[in-house]
């Protein structure tokens, strides 16, 4: 196995777009990408492209806005995950040797409000028992607050420091970061103890990335190529109630470290799964920056602030750059390539070396991406 | 033949999850399947057990007790998409004896708050709304279980 690297990155800004369809924001972010890279449409060999709801054949209208080459054309579907499974299959072709230069894209054009569940059980639907993305994470939320005697305030921090990070980032969804943790509880109230502020806006938006051999990028660039140490997909086992979604953001994460032959305590940043406030808290002790129950905690400290020693979530994630699941996981992609390289402007971290990005999957999926200078 | 005015007839949301009792006496109950291998129970109703991955599984009738795991309240004023019922409504998991979690409607509370975890709650079916050849479609719900 050699390296796969990303040697450019690019982002059609999340927010709303009522005139655009999903091809036209794919387009966007893969131009940018390839400009980045200074690689021709004409040289890449494959293209990923991952999306929840742009269905059959969308990869391939991708593929015809940057031009019919004949290429193989992957169409992905893993919910939020879906940008970040194509990047792994991309970075697993480049590596096996089996090319030499692929583009993975994560697009999304959205209905405003709530995120459709297809295949759930009518009774399911019908009775309001699965709503993306609130039922499930406000669940997991209520047993996590009662257990570890988390507060609604500490919450409500979460979407204030994330939509600070997010008003420093050009791509987010929000470009203030005024927002108070008074506005914040007084919000409505969505689903208990989750208020509209303490979850990402629905977001249209697009990221990629162009994924090569390190012989390729010296061709192409000389811009520090960012190497994919690990990116590890894995789907949902049974687990008991205590465990579930746990369970599968641990295993992909270890697995992760495993891979990139280090551990939680190298990490100098982490990107995390953040639809809802309380999520930042859970997944960062998933993935092992703390205990279990500590995630608020490593919160209050600064630790996960952009001046902390574990910054989470630096482009405002979800929370502030905004929910566009297709695109989400890319879109940590390529801030952390950003930061990676320097080039995150007000929102740079302090020479960054090696970082995380978890990412779930409604439940049914999560990568584990570890990217290294 | 019935006459008119007499009970209209009642059908399950889906008879693979809410099994309605054939007579009167006969009480309601949940289906779920129990596997002959590792004796793990699932709701709902699996073809392969989702521990040890055997196809002999067994349908059983499920507890109809059994305590609050989580619970919340969906308070936003937008319908959730495909939604048929009305708002606010408290929903959540309830933790059976067998180990299976049942994600479900709570009713015969109070929406000021989520119910409190390890509320004993027990099955109750109510009316959920008509199909098209006007029968009662029974759904399942929880209701805490009141002190004596
Ligand atoms: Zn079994």
């Amino acid at each position: 196995m050699r390296d796969a690297v990303i040697i450019g990155v690019g982002m059609h800004k999340f927010g709303r777009y009522p005139d655009k369809g999903y091809a036209d924001l794919a387009e966007v972010a893969i131009r940018n990408a390839l400009n980045d890279a200074g690689v021709p449409w004409k040289d890449v060999q494959a293209l990923y492209a991952g999306s929840a709801l742009a269905g059959p054949t969308s990869a391939n209208n991708i593929c015809g806005r940057m031009g019919l080459s004949g290429i193989p054309v992957y169409n992905i579907e893993a919910y939020c995950a879906s940008g970040g499974v194509a990047l792994r299959l991309a970075a697993e072709a480049v590596a096996t040797g089996l090319l030499d230069m692929a583009v993975a894209v994560g697009c999304e054009k959205q209905e405003r409000g709530f995120i459709p569940v297809l295949n759930q059980p009518q009774w399911a639907t019908v009775q309001g028992l699965e709503v993306m993305p609130c039922t499930g994470p406000a669940l997991e939320a209520q047993v996590y607050m009662e257990t570890y005697g988390v507060t609604r305030e500490q919450l409500a921090k979460v979407s204030v420091k994330d939509r600070k990070n997010a008003a420093l980032t050009p791509y987010s969804h929000y470009s203030s970061g005024d927002l108070t943790v008074e506005e914040v509880l007084n919000a409505p109230m969505i689903c208990d103890p989750l208020t509209m502020y303490m979850m990402g806006p629905p977001s249209d938006g697009a990221a990629a990335a162009v994924v090569c051999s390190r012989r390729q990028a010296r061709k192409y660039s000389s811009k520090t190529p960012v190497v994919i140490a690990a990116a590890v997909h894995g789907s949902d086992k049974f687990s008991p109630l205590e465990d579930v979604y746990h369970e599968l953001r641990h295993r992909v994460s270890y697995q992760a470290y495993e891979k990139a032959g280090c551990g939680p305590e190298d990490l100098n940043f982490a990107q995390l799964h953040n639809p809802v406030a309380s999520m930042e808290f859970i997944c960062s002790e998933n993935v092992g920056l703390c205990g279990p129950g500590e995630g608020a905690r490593i919160f209050d400290e600064g630790r996960t602030l952009l001046s902390g020693d574990i910054p989470v979530c630096t482009d405002g994630g979800f929370l502030g750059r905004g929910n566009c699941p297709g695109a989400s996981t890319l879109a940590y992609v390529a801030e952390s390539v950003w930061q990676l390289r320097g080039e995150a402007g007000p929102r740079q971290i302090k020479d960054p070396k090696l970082g995380l990005i978890c990412h779930g999957g409604y439940g049914h999926h999560a990568v584990g991406i570890i990217l290294k200078k | 033949m019935p006459l008119n005015g007499a009970r209209r007839k009642q059908v399950s949301i889906d008879e693979n999850v809410l099994a309605l009792p054939d007579a009167p006496s006969e009480a309601p109950h949940l289906l779920g399947s129990k596997c002959r291998a590792c004796g793990a129970v699932f709701f709902p109703q699996q073809h392969t057990c989702q521990k040890c991955f055997s196809s002999a599984l067994d349908k059983v009738k499920l507890s109809r007790r059994g305590r609050v795991y989580s619970c919340t309240v969906f308070r936003h004023h937008r319908r959730p998409p495909g939604y048929k019922g009305p708002l606010p409504y408290l929903f959540g998991q309830v933790e059976l004896p067998e180990g299976a979690g049942v994600l479900t409607l709570f009713t015969d509370c109070s929406f000021d708050q989520p119910l409190k975890r390890g509320t004993e709650v027990e099955l109750l079916v109510e009316r959920f709304g008509e199909d098209e050849a006007g029968n009662d479609v029974m759904t399942f719900k929880f209701r805490p279980v009141q002190s004596k």
